[in-house]
């Protein structure tokens, strides 16, 4: 029985106007979501990845095309139904842990009982209830990340986007943060988007792989990572996951210039 | 207590004492300067004059810095929100507050009067430009990134200023206001110095004229230390603000 | 280019604007003469003082005190400074003190002076020299901290010489920090010489501003202190241009 499609986009292209030269960022991207599902986009730097987020969330509108969540057209973001989770986790410095994952909900009215209920419920979740007091600069890269994704998840949203969530992080904690990541969205059934430089975590996280061109960014490849899950780190080593690798990679080094792409 | 701590103290305490040692010794003569003990026995003697000064001064004060915070506060709060209109007052205010105030003040008197109002009017000026400089510079150095977020969570434009630009941008807004309330302060009691009715400046330089000398520091004491209690203050609250802006830079 | 241009056109414009509805202000008698004179009448009462003997003889007493309290006061600031930066001990008990006197406007120290030092020219230089001192202290420290302790490390591994090292890393590192404490130092030695000869002086610029204002004399007075006030204003925009040259490497090292 085939999935609601959380989010659909539709021949988006995006047209900037820098110094009076036109410069296309994305051309003719479309795809569809569907609902529970872990999506990965994958494209090398410049390609317009971050741009398609910032369309996903109603931050930036599209030129031509157009974006439907729940069928509903995006053209501001949707608070509290499309989470975002940055590169930097974006956490307010003067607040604690706590307060952090509180703000969103306030701002969207959710009532008191029910803000707390939902904070504790998601720290326990990403496994910083010991940390509620404390303040982003007391935490570690990998726990603010891990914040920031309880703030995304308190909001209940239909979609949660991911913009290199782990880019900032070392590898050792990347890896770390991906099979959390795994284990949060199986615990709560959320549909997910994210975006990365490296093919290898877009593989390993992910059902679907988008396989995105250099700019003007266009859609080159579906990749489905057709490996079973609990996903483990050693079926990386695997001839399948091997083969779903090299298909993104030829994709991408058959595009012209394929250029800043990073391996984890 | 540290070392450094203990060094600036004995420094603070042999200079005290050096101090006191050459009026002691007559090595200076009374009526050019006035040894601690003298200041504390002067502003005991004068303590009721000096009471009824320090009422002008500090109503002048008070209001120099209510003033100059309303303008100041609104200049940088309209140059540190909206980019041309900070393009172009930006380089005016920091130009500006190069210029030396204290040429103003006979045109302050010849417009405002020997009175109150000039004196108030000098603080307002001295006061208005740090205060205005780094609200400005507080509110235009704040991470874009965070204003993304507030819109992304329905933060209403409201609400992005309240909850978050104003917190991120009130450690330079406090610096900026401690600043002012130094140079307002002081500023006030130079201006009494220079011609005034009555406040501490006022009793400050007719006590220079008739020679009593303890009460010429005692004043200056006074006015330093209301300077240093609400920088003290001000750096107390800077710094409750500013707590995780500094912890999260040594982080980095 | 238009672009570029955009907002030294509108504050030019906004400058003119109010330059005309000041003079629109005194044409159709808002205001009184007295007591706001029209700029153009303040116009030709700075030419007329640009020309006079007597206020260019009081503008170079001051000028004069200011440069002699500058001369002296800055390389003796720039020494300290220097020594208290290298020496983090002397650095770190002794700068607290001089941060503390940063923190409190020394003008209100003026009647010490004068009781201490009388009236004369010493009392005005030495004024100005306190008002040097602590500023380009203050600054020169915090611009040994500028110097990146790698490059010298690896210079001294190269066997270059103390001197060489001071003069090929210290000096540019240290540049952009110590111009502006010069630069603050300047003003405020401006603004502390014209204060004392406001206070009590039988020259100056500062003595002139106080017997105008004295005898009500607008004109005079509304002409001296914009020329003054502008003159200072060049001074600091040309002191911020030197930043600017010194600094240039900075700027690009930040940008790669």
């Amino acid at each position: 029985m085939p999935k609601p499609i959380v989010i659909e986009t539709r021949h988006l292209r995006k047209v900037y106007a820098v110094n009076r030269q036109p410069t296309v960022a994305l051309d003719d991207v479309s795809f569809e979501i569907p609902e529970g599902s872990f999506v990965s986009l994958v494209g090398p730097s410049g390609c317009g990845k971050s741009t398609l987020l910032q369309i996903l969330a109603g931050l930036v509108s599209s030129t031509t095309g157009e974006v439907l969540v729940d069928g509903e057209p995006v053209t501001e973001p949707m608070p509290g139904k499309i989470t975002i989770v940055f590169q930097d986790s974006t956490l307010l410095p003067w607040k604690t842990v706590t307060e952090n994952i509180l703000f969103p909900l306030e701002i969207q009215g959710v009532p008191a009982a029910e803000r707390a209920a939902r904070a504790t419920e998601m720290l326990a979740l990403v496994g910083l209830t010991d940390f509620r007091d404390r303040h982003p600069h007391e935490l570690s890269g990998g726990m603010r990340q891990r914040v920031s994704i309880a703030r995304g998840l308190a909001q209940h949203p239909r979609i949660m986007l991911m913009d290199e969530p782990f880019g900032a992080l070392d590898e050792q904690t990347r890896l770390k943060m991906g099979h959390e990541l795994l284990r949060i969205w199986e615990a709560t059934g959320k549909t997910i988007f994210l975006i990365t430089h490296s093919l290898t975590e877009a593989l390993f996280l992910s059902d679907v792989v988008l396989v995105m061109s250099h700019r003007p960014g266009r859609i080159v490849g579906v990749i489905n990572a057709g490996l079973p899950r609990p996903r483990t780190y050693d079926m990386v080593g695997s001839p399948e996951f091997g083969a779903a690798r090299n298909e993104m990679w030829h994709l991408i080094s058959a595009d012209e210039t394929g250029e800043g792409l990073a391996e984890l | 207590m540290s070392r450094p701590v203990l060094i600036r103290l004995t420094l603070v305490a042999g200079f005290l004492l050096a101090w006191e040692a050459v009026r002691r010794l007559n090595i200076v003569g009374p009526l050019l300067l006035a040894s601690p003990s003298e200041i504390v026995s002067a502003g005991v003697a004068s303590g009721p004059k000096f009471a009824v000064a320090f009422e002008l001064t500090f109503i002048e004060i008070v209001v120099a810095i209510a003033l100059s915070v309303l303008l100041g506060g609104s200049v940088g709060a309209f140059a540190g929100t909206r980019p041309f209109l900070g393009a172009v007052t930006g380089p005016v205010l920091t130009s500006l507050f190069a210029v030396p105030l204290i040429t103003w003040y006979p045109l302050f008197m010849v417009w405002f009067g020997i009175g109150p109002a000039s004196k108030i009017a000098y603080g307002v000026v001295s006061a208005f430009f740090p205060i205005a400089i780094n609200t400005m510079n507080g509110l235009r150095g704040v991470d874009r990134k965070y204003l993304i977020y507030g819109r992304a969570v329905g933060c209403s434009r409201m609400q992005i200023i309240l909850t978050i630009l104003i917190p991120l941008a009130l450690p330079s807004i406090v610096a900026g206001l401690r600043i002012g309330a130094s140079l307002a302060i002081i500023g006030v009691v130079v201006a009494e110095m220079l011609a005034s009715l009555g406040g501490i400046g006022f009793i400050i330089t007719s006590s220079r004229n008739m020679y009593a000398t303890g009460d010429v520091y005692f004043g200056i004491v006074l006015a330093l230390f209301c300077a240093l209690l609400a920088n003290l203050g001000l750096s107390l609250i800077e710094q409750r603000f500013t707590r995780w802006r500094d912890l999260q830079a040594s982080v980095r | 280019m238009m672009q570029k241009l955009r907002v030294p056109l509108t504050q030019g414009a906004i400058g003119i604007v109010l330059i005309l509805a000041w003079q629109g202000a005194c044409a159709l008698h808002l205001a009184d003469p007295s007591v706001l004179p029209a700029p153009a009448t303040v116009a030709v009462t700075i030419g007329q003082l640009l020309g006079s003997p007597a206020f260019l003889s009081d503008a170079g007493v001051t000028l004069l005190r200011v440069a002699v309290a500058f001369l002296i006061g800055a390389p003796i600031a720039l020494t300290v400074g220097f020594v208290m930066g290298e020496n983090v001990a002397v650095g770190k008990s002794l700068g607290p003190l001089f941060n503390l006197v940063l923190a409190v406007p020394q003008s209100i120290f003026l009647p010490i002076f004068v009781l201490l030092l009388g009236l004369g020219f010493t009392e005005k230089v030495m004024f100005g020299i306190t008002h040097v001192f602590f500023v380009v202290v203050v600054n020169t420290m915090a611009a040994v901290r500028e110097v990146p302790r790698d490059y010298v490390t690896a210079a001294r591994s190269f066997g270059a010489g103390r001197l060489r090292i001071y003069r090929s890393i210290y000096l540019p590192a240290m540049a952009p920090q110590v111009v502006t404490g010069l630069r603050f130092g300047l003003i405020f030695d401006i603004i502390g010489i014209l204060l004392a000869e406001m206070y009590a002086a039988e020259s100056g610029l500062g003595l002139q501003l106080a017997r105008w204002g004295d005898s009500m004399n607008v004109g005079k007075l509304m002409a001296a202190t914009i020329l003054i006030s502008v003159a200072t204003i060049l001074v600091n925009e040309g002191m911020r241009g030197w930043e600017s040259r010194v600094s240039r490497w900075q700027r690009s090292a930040e940008a790669s």
